[in-house]
């Protein structure tokens, strides 16, 4: 049976959304944390497609679909960590790299040093709490953290991410890094 | 604020570098993802647009439909009763109305003319007195004597 024009045009647009999702996925390493692109690529065509089929009327806006690729990532580096099928980068062991920039050695040092510590205490914290923090810290705002990370309110996620940064400052504090600010 | 005890900054420089953890990473992918994903909403958006436009209108004009016949007839129904309602009010208008009279005006007797026709008053004169009563005039004559 042939396929209606419209159907066809919305199939190819999500066909290269997912692609450029794949890419993305592999440029900034995501496979490296037992991530499949492709699988991610498959699944947030399937989800976005589900998504527009349910509600017909419904808008689509940029933060649905935005918060599709999230959480079908977060749900695949879930899926990963249960699995365990590849090793996944051991944060107590390997050194942050730090990015070159105009700092000199000492500083570089202490910097690495203070990573190593940040991702320490990140392991430890929640996974609620982790995820928004972490785009908290990356500049994102309450409404993107809260359509992202598909928490019910902009309230709800101004809690998780000041209670997450009262945590993870206390937890610095104690490994003896001193004292951070926002 | 110092950069060194900055956790945004400290934060972002960890993104940076190899050991990135992967909220870090998907953080990063996500702000890289933004522009694709507006272009993908609005062109989704603009796909569907003719279609639901032609749904909508349907909708709504079907809704027209099955409501508007019977507010018709109420509206016409109410139009007639309260027309009903205009006559009978007029026509069985009082002549007086109590409510207007002042409280202060004094009642004041009627005169004597104005009370002859009455039968009630004139009940009591010699004139209304039945001529063939024997019970009265019988008893009381018979005691007496």
């Amino acid at each position: 049976m042939p396929r209606d024009p419209l159907h066809a045009r919305l199939e190819e647009l999500f066909v290269a959304y997912g692609a450029k999702v794949r890419r993305l996925l592999s440029t900034y390493g995501l496979d490296r944390h037992g991530v499949d692109p492709a699988d991610v690529e498959q699944e947030v065509r399937i989800r976005l497609w589900q998504a527009m089929e349910r509600d017909r009327s419904g808008a689509f806006h940029a933060s649905y679909v935005q918060r599709v690729v999230a959480t079908t990532v977060i749900d695949a580096l879930r899926r990963a960590q249960v699995r365990a099928a590849e090793p996944l980068p051991e944060a107590d062991d390997e050194a942050p790299e730090v990015a070159e920039g105009p700092i000199g050695p000492e500083q570089r040092a202490g910097d690495a040093e203070r990573m190593h510590g940040l991702m320490r205490c990140l392991g430890e914290i929640p996974e609620r709490r982790r995820l928004p923090i972490a785009l908290h810290l990356q500049g994102f705002s309450l409404q993107e953290i809260a359509d992202l990370a598909g928490i019910a309110s902009v309230e709800a996620a101004r809690k998780l991410v000041s209670r997450g940064l009262d945590e993870l400052k206390q937890r610095l504090h104690d490994l003896g890094y001193g004292h951070f600010e926002d | 604020m110092n950069d060194e005890t900055s956790l945004s900054s400290l934060y972002r420089r960890l993104a940076a570098s190899r050991a990135a953890p992967a909220e870090a990473r998907l953080g990063a992918m996500l702000r890289e993802l933004e522009a694709d994903s507006e272009a993908l909403a609005a062109d989704v958006a603009r796909l569907r647009r003719p279609a639901h436009a032609v749904r909508g209108r349907d909708r709504r004009h079907a809704t027209d439909r099955r409501v508007a016949a019977p507010l018709r007839w109420i509206s016409g129904l109410a139009a007639c009763l309260a027309v009903t309602l205009g006559v009978l009010a007029i026509q069985g208008q009082p002549s007086v109305r109590w409510r207007n009279v002042s409280a202060d005006v004094r009642s004041v007797a009627a005169p004597a003319h104005a009370l002859r026709g009455d039968r009630i008053f004139a009940s009591g004169g010699e004139a209304a007195a039945p001529a063939g009563d024997v019970i009265f005039r019988g008893s009381f004559s018979a005691r007496g004597s």
